[in-house]
């Protein structure tokens, strides 16, 4: 397998930047990492400690999670452009 | 003027401005709103009075239309936290210093440009990059942060007043100092008001503060920095160093001239503050003064005697109001059955009824929640519970982040007490309802206590004394804001002194002098007008 994107000494917020599917495969595995709508200080492999992930639990769950966002890549359009502002929203859902 | 015992006015709330159709404060608002959404802002650090520019930047989005940037910011790493704090204890000295009259001259002299010159400014910020519709905006970025100022400068003249007595012969008063060291105020996207009143209390009280905004509401905390300096605010009072929560805060800890924390955001995040500041006790030249307000799992317990309609109202309100992301937000009711038969058709017809989109459209109840990691934090919870056997969707359940980050008013309903999305804080448009059999009434009161770690806010629907009684005793450690027959939101300063227990803070009362107290560090002077000059007791005479 490739390096890893994501270590485990990356700070969430970092992670959530660079890859906000991330947090999809993140809160499957019950590792909240917003709250109060922001990202928890700190780093990945302390959050995960702080959920009694053992060492082994976490370099797992990294090589999984570097897996699915991979597999997962966000898929940011962003541009400086002035949008029209749409009165309603649709769902997509 | 210091042959003078000055009096501090006497605070009163400041008006909420209606924005009704054709008013100039609209019209105002609407032309401001139009003018920041059509330019681009550089915002720098601000140490010293100094602007300082990193180049490592941030954005200032618009989560309604989330391609849409008003501004970009310079953050914040440990060398400008390094020169934050030299600045910061540079200022101190004078500041702690200042004849406390001239200190809260200054603050209101803030309280007076924010409800008139800067108003609108600071009103569009918030509803631009925060998302807030005027409302939402008008009550918290202006009305409860100028009440923060008027009311924390009055209490700190009932602080200062507050001496001991002195036997005969000498005078003991009270100095109460400012803490030795600064305070970093760790501030939260949802209210403005908590933003520029975390760096700001402890400052009346004498205090230097460093300030770390959250990263998607830097650009109203920037318009707050311009008001601060046009007010007076000495250079160095207050340091703005926005940037990564990591990046900033652990080095801010590291310093022994910590004296405190002002923290507002989540559970996680200050637990793990506390941490640290726990194993570095020893390196500190004070003990740090940790006042933090945390998250909440705020409930409504309805009685069968409940008014049905202001029930009603409450949920719709206290649940979705700023999309539900409000510490104070109710996010699980319990409902007796024959409430919910009555309940049900009226709720799910309101909410139907609820308007979402862009705070340039005034009719908007709803706008979008603050960011993508927030949207599919929110997101996660609701396919949950689609997912669910022991819970189902009653109304919402959708969400869409096309444009801006939207997400339905969610009803969840489910038989299961515990559910997750009963218990976790969701911080969204989502409440869950467990409907109770109507004569389990205490039994369900035993169970709102016990769901949830946190205990901010809550609130009881009962016309029947006896059951408010019964909930008060019951949940009397479940909220530090309780709440009879009203929703769980809305406190307002100098009325209802916020902020709960347990995992939901340290209960400090922000608004109040209870919070004011945690920022001095009072010293007491014995002064004897005629000392004894000889060291001899009388007992110690013979007989």
């Amino acid at each position: 397998m490739s390096e890893n994107l994501i270590t485990k000494k990356m700070w969430v917020e970092e992670i959530l930047e660079k890859y906000p599917t991330a947090q999809e495969f993140l809160s499957k595995k019950n590792i909240v990492c917003v709250m109060c709508g922001e990202p928890v200080w700190g780093s990945l492999e302390e959050l995960m400690q702080e959920k009694d992930f053992t060492d082994e639990e976490i370099e797992r769950t990294i090589d999984e999670l570097n897996r699915f966002v991979s597999e997962n890549p966000e898929d940011k359009q962003v541009d400086n452009n002035l949008p029209k502002l749409d009165k309603t929203y649709k769902r997509i859902d | 003027m210091p042959n003078a015992k000055l009096q501090v006015p006497f605070p009163t709330n400041e008006p909420i401005f209606g924005y009704r159709a054709g008013s100039p404060e609209k019209k105002l608002l609407k032309k401001t709103l139009t003018e920041m959404m059509s330019t681009e802002i550089e915002i720098p650090i601000i140490i010293g009075g100094k602007e300082i520019k990193t180049g490592n930047m941030g954005e200032c989005r618009i989560p309604h239309d989330h391609k849409h940037i008003i501004g970009t910011y310079h953050k914040a790493g440990p060398k400008e936290v390094e020169m934050a704090i030299d600045a910061a204890l540079g200022a101190r000295e004078n500041w702690a210093a200042m004849p406390w009259e001239d200190r809260i001259a200054i603050f209101q002299r803030v309280a007076q440009l924010l409800a008139t010159k800067y108003r609108h400014i600071i009103n569009a910020a918030t509803m631009l990059t925060q998302s807030k519709n005027a409302f939402q905006a008008e009550i918290d970025s202006a009305c409860e942060l100028i009440d923060f100022f008027r009311f924390n400068t009055y209490y700190a003249m009932k602080i200062y007043e507050r001496q001991p007595n002195s036997a005969p012969g000498m005078w003991n008063t009270l100095e109460h100092r400012a803490l030795e060291g600064f305070v970093f105020a760790v501030t939260p996207f949802n209210f403005t008001s908590i933003a520029g009143n975390l760096p700001s209390a402890p400052a009346i009280m004498g205090n230097v503060s460093l300030w770390k905004p959250a990263s998607s509401a830097v650009f109203s905390a920037y318009y707050l920095m311009k008001l601060f300096k046009e007010a007076g605010v000495p250079d160095g009072v207050i340091n703005f160093i926005p940037g990564s929560g990591a990046q900033v805060g652990n080095p801010v800890l590291q310093s022994p001239d910590l004296a405190g924390i002002h923290f507002t955001g989540s559970t996680v995040t200050f637990q793990s503050m506390w941490k640290t500041i726990g194993r570095n006790i020893e390196n500190y030249k004070t003990y740090p003064r940790i006042v933090g307000e945390t998250g909440g799992k705020d409930f409504i317990v309805a009685h069968t005697s409940a008014d049905v309609d202001a029930l009603r109202v409450a949920i719709v309100r206290g649940a979705f109001e700023y999309q539900g992301q409000k510490c104070s937000a109710a996010s699980r009711a319990y409902i007796p059955k024959s409430v919910w038969v009555q309940l049900k058709d009226p709720l799910v017809e309101d909410i139907k009824s609820i308007k979402m989109g862009d705070v340039l459209d005034f009719r908007n109840f709803m706008n979008a929640v603050i960011d993508r990691a927030a949207f599919d934090s929110i997101a996660e919870y609701i396919k949950y519970a689609k997912a669910a056997n022991d819970a189902e969707i009653l109304i919402g359940g959708n969400f869409d982040d096309s444009k801006g980050y939207f997400i339905e008013p969610t009803v969840i309903l489910t038989t299961n007490p515990k559910f997750k999305t009963i218990q976790e804080e969701i911080f969204g448009p989502v409440i869950t309802l467990y409907i109770y059999d109507d004569d389990k009434y205490e039994d369900t009161l035993h169970l709102c206590d016990e769901t949830s770690p946190y205990a901010l806010t809550g609130a009881v629907f009962a016309n029947d004394r006896e059951a408010i009684l019964l909930a008060k005793n019951i949940l009397r450690n479940a909220a530090g804001n309780f709440y009879v027959n009203d929703k769980p939101t809305g406190a307002v300063v100098g009325q209802q002194p916020f902020g709960g227990a347990r995992a939901s803070g340290t209960n400090d009362k922000a608004g109040d002098m209870i919070n004011l107290l945690r920022w001095v560090s009072p010293r007491t002077i014995k002064e004897t007008f005629n000392p004894p000059t000889d060291y001899r007791y009388p007992f110690l005479e013979e007989e």
